[in-house]
């Protein structure tokens, strides 16, 4: 199994009201500068959020999980928005209804139907409320880091 | 052995999920399936060979002959078991 990259650095915090658009493409831009992914991902990204959204409603902490097809990407790695004021995104199976997202994992992936083992993680973790709002409650990076670290690249 | 054709928005990433949990969910049955991935574009063109659909998101691509099975619920967990229970009784 390949290695998928997720620290800190991978974390990003928005405040007020926001588009999903904004956040989208502000994620997207923080991963083409650090080189993870190439300059056609945030396109990739914001045509396929239009056609195909990628917001899950969960109940409760809701999360939308972004991604692109292989191609536009150079390394494997996950990219966590916290949310403080939730987001409306459309849903995935609805498209047109929308939802409040409060937190986005965004996937730049590099096999097509490869990373098996984290993508189940990551489910798991999405199916998991009382993780979802310990990590939304976190006061500090370091400690959003740990409780996702734990929960998927363990 | 049945065929299953399992489409979401790229392909890559929510269907390799749910791929996962269906051949699990067959293999406790004790029902031998082949799982096929592919994008919710492709499935026009694909889904004659198949004997079930099984889409994240929605599919509005044309229509196809086989039953299709929505499993946003394997990915929210709500409602999970009732999705694998639904799309073993296609398989039987």
């Amino acid at each position: 199994m390949s290695a998928i990259r997720f620290d800190k650095s991978l974390i990003k915090y928005f405040s007020g009201e926001m588009t999903n658009t904004e956040v989208l493409s502000q994620m997207c831009e923080h991963l083409q500068s650090m080189g993870i992914v190439k300059d056609t991902y945030k396109e990739a990204i914001l045509k396929r959020e239009k056609i195909y959204p990628t917001g899950l409603d969960c109940k409760g902490i809701n999360i939308a999980i972004p991604h692109a097809d292989i191609q536009n990407v150079n390394e494997a790695a996950i990219c966590v928005g916290v949310l403080k004021s939730p987001v409306l995104f459309n849903i995935m199976d609805e498209p047109d209804n929308t939802v409040e997202i409060n937190l986005v994992i965004m996937l730049a992936l590099t096999e097509a139907h490869g990373h098996i083992d984290i993508l189940n993680k990551i489910v798991n973790l999405i199916q998991n409320q009382d993780e979802l709002r310990a990590i939304l409650k976190s006061e500090n990076v370091e400690d959003i880091e740990n409780l996702i670290k734990s929960r998927i690249l363990n | 052995m049945k065929r299953i054709l399992v489409a979401c928005g790229n392909g890559i990433a929510t269907s390799t999920v749910v791929a996962t949990k269906i051949r699990e969910k067959c293999e406790e049955a004790g029902i031998s399936v082949t799982v096929t991935q592919c994008k919710l574009l492709e499935v026009e063109a694909k889904a004659d060979d198949y004997d079930l659909l099984v889409t994240t998101g929605k599919f509005t691509g044309g229509s196809v002959k086989c039953p299709t099975v929505g499993a946003m619920s394997l990915l929210t967990g709500i409602n999970e078991e009732a999705t694998l229970n639904e799309i073993l009784s296609y398989l039987k």
